[in-house]
């Protein structure tokens, strides 16, 4: 062991230089997760924060938030299916917003303050009391239209405004700038917006539940789709997938992340494999001299995992500056998850590419290490 | 019992046309305390001889014992511990480990054999004191002369105690003083320790300074066997 | 060149795990760069590849086609902005529909059939004429074949596929494109009692030797309530879309710069290897310059033969994509990532080159250790 420190100590242009590499390749696989989870994030927000396990839409809507009418009447036959804890009600639409002279894109996500599917992750101020209208709890990502706590926002040309009295984290739909308002003030925007909507009544396009301690999705929300006859339920997670584009930008990025792990991983391996093979001299003294094929085995495990561990950290500390420099509107968002296991990954990789060049090292001869003539 | 015993030992390299035998029914004997000089021209098999006897090179046929242990029967693993601990390689191109400093490359056999670094510890800085190193212990190979590596070399040879001393050519890349002053060197340390050595050379004038000499030519040991000028 | 070779076939395995590294590094990059062209192509194809030239939106619509309503008589405006050869309608619709016994989304496009916006190329089939539509190919997957019958629900209209298009998908989902007077047909029939059918958008041709984003410039001055942009800077304003492709050429370009280093980084642990045999072959009288071109050769060698490895692998990868993730080899994209990744890849070794050039001949002739 106090030989393989030796090494790194005494020769650290070339392990700052192995540290630098393993770091970089570490960077750039910890950037793509954050960028993937942070598109989904600001794509799928809005339904994931909601406290729900599962949504009711009408069975006509096949899951699409757009296509999905519920009348609010079966709000009450919901609520008193056996298994659910609480239903709320979502609605969204796109629109266009105002505020202080500027226009810009904008979702309108309708909701029932208080009841499952509102936003969750409440930073700043406060959410509209029960029977409040024209008010609105805003996404952080409305900042970046310049907007803020107190402000009034117009939604269409000709609407009342809504003014922002709480602000949400991870609560956006499709990557909008988004608000949530109170069911009355989405539909009453809604007509503006799309006026041929204007015959449906009061309508909402989902129901999130939150379900009973040991019940499954399954079961509650078959019998919620027999009680109603007119509605499908879906766990979260399934609606997610229905949100327009998730399911293949989650392909996409899923096979970009196993990709760019697989690819780093082995390209970690090689690099080790390809150190430990140019040691072949060394290995050769220090076994002419006696050194046992497991002392030489360890040496090179401990400089591998001390390299992987190092350079993770050093593609740690760079992918978090690098999210400090980047554009608020490039969504970015650092899972621990991920973390951990791009971290086991790196050094797994590292140790098996350090082992794999082992083999050929145990056949060394040390006879090898005497020079001259034999 | 010899310190060291080679039995008809055999060396064949490769098959039919391209068979060479690089050591021929070779047997030797190494007495106690006896520092003996294998001479021989490039080619004559002398350092094929020497691994031999280090558990380097596994013989075609013959056995090699040392002390008591029976090195040519011993495990590949066995013999590579026996190394560590009990024989002593000096060689010819010093092979340093190039990012340790003079007294590291000594003690580094704490962690190779079975001694404890306290005792290699220990050791490394009585020999470096002997060999004249004191002030060069914290320096890197590349910062010592040739004449100071090679000294290195014999520090870390001794350093574990072993039994058995093996030296190939010392003397080759040394001006004759240097190279004078290393082979005494080496046979003061190995007849003051009372261990055993054996040098492989091509220089005559080292001989002097050893207890016996042995002639090998084209793989064959020479049965005239010289009585030593002194001692 | 000579020495060069001879140590790329001495140490096989070396060099093997050196351009086995350098092609998964390639490949990573193609197949990033593949990927992030089809899912954006998926997601405004419709808008990037339409075939009219300038696209005209509601201005206060801020280049979102779902919000984008204009009124009839801007073709006419349109079509009189002088640089405008043609103008045509164009209408978006997002359904529901039942094709080959399930149910799915399809996005409809209400097309002049012959002018700006219309279906072209139609790869298979034909022209739709009266209750029949044309759609991306890509829809394939989800049931929508030449011969299907697409049924609009709940209006119960039958549309029958008669032909295919590339490339040319909206928002993800699947995309037919039929006659501009069907389509609004069908738009009354679903908002029975709207004011009156509005359009998406109006396309417009451009005259001979004209930009397509001046004329929309011109367009937008011109005619009141509208922004006429070209297709490219339509496609990335479009919602959404921004961020999807900051972040992929973000990904992509933060991949390259890895890659680069990297394979520059291996060549230099390489080159201090084998310090030795260069001081030698200096101290025999080697020039400087016969030992950086011989490494050079050894870069172009294993950087090509990385990128055909990784070439073969993205076609592999290819085989596996279906209609509903198409993938393709694109021929241009390979050749500029291995000329960049090539040139990179020098201009690193050259920097190992500086190490040789400072080695000291004589150090060969001190020979031991």
């Amino acid at each position: 062991m106090k030989l393989a420190l030796a090494e790194i100590r005494r020769r650290r242009g070339r392990w700052g230089s192995i540290i630098g590499a393993v770091g970089f390749i570490v960077f750039l696989v910890l950037v793509l997760a954050a960028l993937a989870d942070g598109l989904f994030i600001g794509t799928a927000g809005a339904l994931q924060t909601g406290d729900s396990d599962a949504l009711v839409y009408s069975s006509d809507g096949r899951r699409s938030l757009v296509r999905s009418e519920l009348p609010l009447s079966d709000l009450a036959e919901v609520a008193a299916v056996d298994g659910v804890a609480d239903v709320g009600a979502l609605g969204v639409l796109l629109a266009t917003a105002t505020a202080g002279g500027d226009s810009f894109d904008i979702a309108v996500m309708g909701h029932i303050p208080g009841h499952a599917g509102e936003p969750t992750q409440l930073v700043e101020g406060r959410r509209p009391a029960p029977d409040e209208q024209f008010v609105a709890v805003a996404d952080v990502s409305l900042q970046d239209q310049g907007i803020s706590l107190g402000d009034s926002v117009t939604l269409t040309d000709s609407s009342q405004p809504v003014v922002i009295i709480g602000l949400v984290e991870n609560a956006q739909y499709l990557l909008a700038p988004t608000v949530w308002v109170p069911l009355g003030t989405w539909q009453a925007v809604r007509i503006e917006v799309r006026p041929e909507t204007i015959g449906r009544g009061p309508v909402a396009q989902a129901f999130p539940i939150l379900l009973e301690p040991d019940t499954t999705v399954a079961s509650v929300g078959a019998a919620i789709d027999e009680a109603l006859g007119t509605t499908e339920t879906v766990s979260k997670d399934e609606a997610i997938l229905s949100l327009p584009g998730v399911d293949q930008q989650q392909s996409t990025f899923t096979a970009i992340i196993v990709v760019s792990f697989v690819v780093v991983g082995v390209v970690i391996s090689l690099f080790f494999a390809l150190i430990t093979l140019e040691k072949r001299g060394q290995f050769a003294i220090l076994k002419a001299i006696g050194s046992s094929n497991r002392f030489l085995l360890q040496g090179v495990l401990v400089q591998a995992i001390i390299a992987t561990v190092a350079g993770y950290v050093v593609g740690w500390g760079l992918s978090r500056l690098l999210a400090l420099a980047l554009p608020s509107s490039v969504p970015v968002e650092f899972l621990t998850g991920t973390a951990l296991s791009l971290f086991a990954a790196t050094i797994l990789m590292g140790a098996v590419g350090a082992l794999f060049s082992f083999r050929r090292i145990i056949r060394i001869d040390p006879a090898a290490a005497l020079g001259g003539e034999a | 019992m010899n310190a060291m015993t080679v039995n008809d030992v055999t060396k064949v390299y490769g098959e039919g046309h391209t068979r060479v035998r690089a050591l021929c029914d070779a047997s030797l004997e190494l007495h106690d305390n006896e520092f003996l000089a294998l001479l021989g021209p490039s080619g004559s098999g002398k350092t094929t001889l020497l691994s031999v006897i280090g558990g380097l090179l596994a013989p075609t046929s013959g056995t090699v014992t040392i002390g008591n242990t029976l090195l040519t029967d011993l495990s590949k693993k066995d013999q590579t511990r026996f190394r560590a601990n009990r024989v002593g390689f000096v060689f010819q191109g010093f092979n340093l480990v190039p990012f340790l400093t003079a007294r590291e490359n000594m003690t580094v056999m704490a962690s190779i054999s079975d001694a404890g670094s306290d005792e290699i510890g220990q050791r490394a800085d009585q020999l470096l004191d002997e060999l004249g190193l004191s002030d060069r212990s914290d320096n890197l190979p590349e910062q010592l002369s040739g004449g100071e590596r090679q000294r290195v070399a014999i520090g870390r040879a001794l350093v574990t105690d072993p039994d058995l001393i093996l030296v190939d050519e010392p003397t080759a890349s040394l001006d004759t003083e240097l190279g004078t002053q290393v082979v005494k060197l080496l046979a003061s340390e190995i007849k003051s320790r009372g261990k055993a050595g054996i040098m492989v050379t091509h220089d005559l004038r080292m001989v002097e300074y050893t207890d016996r000499t042995v002639e090998i030519l084209d793989g064959e040991l020479q049965p005239a066997e010289k009585m030593p000028l002194n001692e | 060149m000579f020495v060069a070779l001879r140590d790329l076939w001495r140490s096989k395995l070396r060099f093997g795990l050196l351009a086995g590294a350098i092609a998964l590094l390639v490949f990573l990059l193609l197949f990033l760069n593949t990927l992030s062209a089809t899912l954006l192509g998926f997601f405004v194809g419709a808008i990037e590849n339409n075939s009219a030239e300038v696209l005209v939106y509601e201005d206060t619509a801020r280049r979102n086609l779902q919000a984008s309503r204009l009124e009839q008589s801007v073709v006419g405006q349109v079509a009189a902005v002088p640089g405008v050869s043609a103008a045509a309608p164009i209408g978006e619709l997002t359904l529901t529909a039942e094709v080959g016994g399930s149910l799915t989304d399809i996005s409809l496009w209400g097309v002049d059939l012959d002018g700006p916006g219309g279906p072209e190329p139609i790869v298979e089939g034909r022209s739709p004429s009266r209750g029949e539509v044309v759609v991306d190919e890509s829809g394939v997957s989800e049931g929508f074949e030449i011969g299907e019958t697409v049924t609009l629900v709940p209006s119960g209209t039958e549309l029958e596929i008669v032909g295919y298009v590339r490339d040319v998908r909206y928002a993800v989902i699947a995309t037919a494109y039929l006659s501009f007077e069907e389509w609004a047909a069908i738009y009354e029939a679903e908002f029975p009692g709207t004011p009156y059918v509005p359009l998406s958008l109006v396309g417009a041709d451009t005259g001979p030797g004209e930009d397509a984003a001046e004329v929309g410039n011109r367009i937008t001055a011109s005619v009141v309530g509208v922004e006429g942009l070209d297709r490219e800077a339509a496609a990335a304003g479009t919602p959404g879309v921004e961020s999807i492709s900051q972040s992929f050429a973000l990904i992509v370009g933060i991949t390259f710069g890895i890659v680069v280093l990297v394979v520059g980084f291996f060549f230099l642990i390489l080159t201090v290897q084998k310090m030795r045999s260069f001081t030698t072959l200096r101290a025999i009288g080697a020039g400087t310059g016969y030992l950086a071109w011989s490494l050079i050769v050894q870069i172009v060698i294993l950087v090509l033969l990385g990128s055909l490895l990784a070439t073969v692998a993205l076609w592999i990868a290819t085989l596996g994509s279906n209609p509903a993730f198409p993938l393709s080899v694109d021929t241009r994209l390979v050749v500029v990532v291995t000329l960049a990744v090539l040139v990179f890849s020098v201009l690193a070794g050259l920097l190992s080159i500086r190490r040789i050039a400072r080695a000291e001949p004589a150090a060969a002739a001190q020979g031991t250790n």
